[in-house]
């Protein structure tokens, strides 16, 4: 397995305010990444980081052994393409049915016509479980729950090496987001992604977690495997981590 | 008096501030009109900024003609040139009233409305979702808009002109008197093809100035929905601001200088 994303010495300034600051760590390929930390610790701000929607005060990112900063417009774009991003809230786009939201990439960067990207919308959909009535829905006709069914599905369909999930489990009943944790570690398998996973749930992080970064202030207090922590953390939750079994 | 001084140091500092950000907006939606990919939201925003205005400045354009022939002839009948007050119309509509008219009705209906669209969606994070799908969000949200203000507001412009002449073509002949040739001969007498492209250059600046600056508040727009109001409120009075200052501007240089 390779390094698949690596981040040195990031910092990052949004207002007067340093949000991140001297960020280091690595992704290996086809590994399942958690990063964990309290509310407004910099955990979502990380992540939009690495995808390019913030743009670093100092520091490099490598994805796909590819320095971000030193990449164009098209050059990064062919990285984006490679990347797929579950947002908290979900984040479908309003105006659209819920076919358009997932087949979105194709609508809007190929040819390809539209009852084609329709059909793989569709057949995205029933592999999440939902059913194919749902297509032609508005995001506004959905529960929290297929929203966030919809929104995986819309990451997914561009067959992306990463997956970025902001809070996937947060807004959700109980079950709901246990047979949501579910369907990530599912999709880390079948469609063979790298995954990292933002939460500040920890039965989340216990669940898909390989690996866990905890980060408070902007800052990596802790890092390492589910042996390591074990080991040398004493973070209270680190241990509500390790706590929860072995991964 | 210091602190006099320093406060409208400050606020002169932000609104130069403020538009340079608008004209870097401005220039970056104008050099993606090209790159515009979905050309079926182009007409979904002509529909939107100028088929849903045209009936609300068709109304105001007509009322305005007619206040115009109201206020002028009475004037002019006290020297006996009443007959006057269709050149009075035309030109003041196609000089300054039509374009500032109906840049002001568009950017009150249709500038809140971008704001507020735009605004929702940075505020969801649907603007992040474009940007992590490798989507410009300037040439998907922005440059659309652009090129349909830039059809749109145009088009209007004439419309109300023509409309305005009615209007006053009603009061001028049935309630003040004048000959219906003679105020139609007067209407288009005095006004030549400077005074329509100088009248159509405004409008184009105008649609410009409303399409980035209520684009603009909206992918500012932070915290929840009273940021969304705030930023529909800040593209209304922000357009209305630099159009008449824009207005002033173009004026100036083609009548004046």
């Amino acid at each position: 397995m390779g390094k698949i994303i690596l981040v040195k010495n990031l910092s990052l300034q949004l207002g007067d305010r340093y949000v991140l600051q001297d960020i280091n760590f690595e992704v290996e390929k086809g590994s399942s990444t958690v990063i964990i930390g309290p509310s407004g610790s910099g955990k979502t701000v990380l992540i939009k980081t690495i995808v390019g929607i913030f743009k670093p005060l100092k520091g490099d990112i490598f994805i796909f052994g590819q320095n971000i900063k030193k990449l164009n417009e098209d050059g990064f774009k062919k990285i984006r393409e490679r990347i797929g991003m579950v947002f908290q809230n979900s984040a479908l786009f309003d105006s659209l049915t819920v076919w358009e939201n997932v087949g979105f990439y194709y609508l809007y960067h190929t040819k390809k016509n539209k009852e084609e990207i329709k059909k793989m919308a569709i057949e995205i959909l029933k592999k999440l479980g939902l059913d194919e009535k749902v297509a032609d829905m508005m995001p506004e006709e959905l529960s929290g729950g297929m929203k966030k069914r919809v929104s995986i599905a819309r990451a997914l369909i561009s067959k992306p090496e990463i997956i970025f999930y902001d809070e996937p489990t947060t807004g959700i009943d109980p079950i709901t987001s246990e047979n949501l944790t579910d369907l990530i570690k599912k999709i880390h398998i079948d469609f063979n992604t790298t995954d990292i996973t933002v939460t500040h749930d920890v039965k989340l992080a216990n669940k898909i977690g390989e690996r866990l970064i905890l980060i408070d202030n902007g800052k990596i207090i802790e890092a390492g495997t589910y042996y390591e922590l074990k080991e040398k953390s004493n973070h209270p939750l680190i241990r509500s981590y390790v706590e929860g079994g072995e991964k | 008096m210091n602190g006099i001084i320093e406060t409208s140091y400050s606020k002169i500092l932000s609104l130069i501030n403020y538009i340079g950000s608008i004209s870097i907006l401005a220039f970056s939606s104008l050099k993606r009109v090209l790159r515009v990919k979905k050309r079926e939201n182009i007409f979904k925003y002509i529909n939107e900024i100028g088929s849903e205005s045209i009936f609300l400045v068709g109304i105001i354009a007509f009322l305005t003609g007619m206040v115009l022939v109201m206020e002028t002839a009475h004037t002019l009948k006290k020297f006996g040139a009443e007959m006057y007050s269709g050149g009075l119309v035309s030109i003041s509509m196609i000089r300054e009233l039509g374009p500032v008219l109906i840049a002001l009705i568009v950017a009150g209906k249709v500038g809140a409305s971008i704001a507020a669209e735009i605004g929702v969606m940075k505020i969801t994070e649907q603007i992040d979702v474009l940007q992590v799908m490798a989507v410009d969000p300037i040439a998907y949200l922005v440059s659309p808009r652009v090129i349909a203000g830039l059809i749109s507001l145009p088009i209007l412009f004439i419309l109300s002109f023509f409309i305005s002449i009615i209007g006053g073509f009603f009061v001028g002949v049935s309630v003040v008197g004048i000959p219906s040739g003679v105020f139609l001969y007067q209407s288009f007498k005095y006004i030549g093809i400077k005074d329509l492209l100088v009248g159509l250059l405004k409008v184009m600046v105008f649609s410009i100035i409303i399409i980035n600056v209520s684009s603009y508040e909206g992918l500012n727009a932070y915290g929840g929905a009273e940021g969304v109001g705030n930023a529909a409120t800040y593209a209304v009075v922000s357009s209305f601001f630099l159009i008449i200052f824009s207005n002033l501007i173009i004026t100036g240089l083609f009548y004046f200088v």
